[in-house]
């Protein structure tokens, strides 16, 4: 029950315990992450702006093992750059909002993922296939310093992820990410007449 | 044989006793009382006395010498002696303070209507009171920056206060705090200075805030009532069925 444990201590406090040997996730450990990952979808979704998303099961679970893989990476630097790749495939390209609400309950912490790999050089495999998600999965990696390969329409044409885009764009004062139109006229609508309060520099940022 | 002089010593009348007040400071000093009289002793006669000491209303001016004899001025025959066994003390222990007593102010019998009326000041809002319904509206697709920097209290009636700022552009009535006032916005205390005192009396624990209507109806909202707003708590926030 590696990943179901795992999801659980990462939800509630924050933390990851995770195995010092690779082995596969049995398939009643899977069958457990799925439901934790429902159950944490619903609950989640009680925190986000209007009508969320639906539930892609797959793209959390893919999700989920990702970040257990990524995480045990981190600590056990033996495997190369093959296995690496292996234990961290790829996700198709997210066209549905629900693909990238329920991938990021558990890509959203991306960025701590990235802190904790920091020590790590910029070329290790591990730090470069981490960049490679963030890029590819724009609403999870805010902040990071990453800007998106893909375009954000699938988040710029949903309301609700829209808002929460731009409310992590304004927590983490990513200026970067307001380079699309829509999504910069979402964060001016949320600032409203007071940027200089909630976004300090807001308007220095985009000044020529 | 000339006699040898040690100290002046003044002889008052007993009621002359406030007079000593005036040289009480005065370094030396020590007096003793009888029934009629106040002796003072302890200025050397080769000084001059102190100012203070030359005002005192004194019966007599007396200069002492070394076997307790008492002589008049520029007399040299002894014609009393100093009565020793009469409890000498420092001026200051003789002459004990007193403060003043603090009399009673005359009662206030009229009373003064304290009122809100519209203020000739503008003060940014802190607080609105809305319903539930269009609090919860506003928060489904609000921006959670600004929603951070609210609380609010909800009461089973479905009236909600938001404190906070900048508060957001809904329907409700706005309010500015002062302390734990929440007063209409646009309205003030006459006289305005009665805010503290007002705080005061009627919170004396800091436990509430004070919410007041145009009326000066007021109504205590617990502090503890207040709650981070997040949309998940307000989506949470039930008004009573009843």
């Amino acid at each position: 029950m590696i990943l179901s444990s795992f999801i659980t201590t990462l939800v509630q406090d924050g933390q990851v315990t995770i195995a010092a040997v690779v082995n596969p996730f049995s398939s009643d450990d899977l069958a457990d992450a799925n439901n934790l990952l429902l159950e944490y979808y619903r609950n989640d979704l009680t925190d986000m702006p209007g009508q969320a998303p639906g539930f892609d099961a797959d793209a959390a679970m893919w999700a989920a093992q990702f970040v257990y893989r990524a995480a045990q990476l981190i600590m056990l630097r033996h495997i190369d750059e093959n296995g690496v790749y292996q234990l961290l495939p790829l996700y198709d390209i997210a066209t549905q909002p629900d693909a990238v609400y329920s991938a990021d309950l558990c890509l959203r912490y991306l960025p701590d993922l990235l802190s904790l790999a920091k020590g790590l050089a910029p070329a290790d495999p591990l730090v470069k296939r981490i960049t490679q998600i963030a890029a590819q999965w724009p609403f999870s990696s805010t902040g990071m310093n990453i800007l998106p390969d893909i375009p954000v329409n699938v988040i710029t044409s949903h309301p609700s992820l829209l808002q929460a885009y731009t409310d992590r764009i304004i927590a983490s004062k990513d200026a970067a990410r307001c380079s699309e139109p829509m999504v910069m006229t979402t964060v001016k609508a949320s600032l409203g007449n007071y940027a200089d309060l909630l976004w300090p520099g807001f308007h220095d940022s985009f000044r020529d | 044989m000339k006699p040898v002089l040690t100290e002046t010593v003044l002889q008052l009348a007993a009621t002359q006793y406030m007079a000593l007040g005036q040289v009480r400071c005065l370094p030396g000093l020590t007096a003793a009382t009888n029934a009629h009289y106040i002796w003072v002793r302890g200025i050397p006669v080769s000084d001059k006395p102190h100012p203070l000491i030359q005002q005192l209303p004194t019966l007599c001016t007396w200069h002492l010498d070394d076997h307790n004899r008492l002589f008049k001025k520029g007399s040299l025959t002894p014609t009393d002696t100093l009565n020793t066994s009469l409890s000498w003390k420092p001026l200051p222990q003789l002459l004990e303070i007193e403060l003043p007593t603090s009399l009673l102010p005359q009662p206030v019998l009229q009373q003064y209507p304290v009122r809100l009326v519209p203020s000739a000041t503008t003060s940014e809002a802190t607080a609105l009171l809305t319903s539930l319904d269009t609090w919860r509206s506003y928060a489904e697709t609000a921006p959670l920056s600004r929603l951070q920097r609210l609380t609010f209290a909800a009461n089973a009636q479905g009236r909600v206060l938001i404190c906070g700022t900048p508060l957001p552009a809904i329907p409700g009535q706005a309010f500015v705090q002062t302390q734990q006032l929440l007063l209409p916005a646009g309205f003030d205390f006459d006289p305005p200075g009665i805010k503290t005192l007002i705080a005061q009396q009627l919170d004396p624990q800091q436990e509430h805030q004070l919410l007041f209507d145009t009326t000066g109806n007021w109504e205590r909202i617990p502090q503890h009532a207040f709650v981070q707003a997040t949309r998940r708590g307000i989506r949470a926030t039930q008004s009573d069925p009843a």
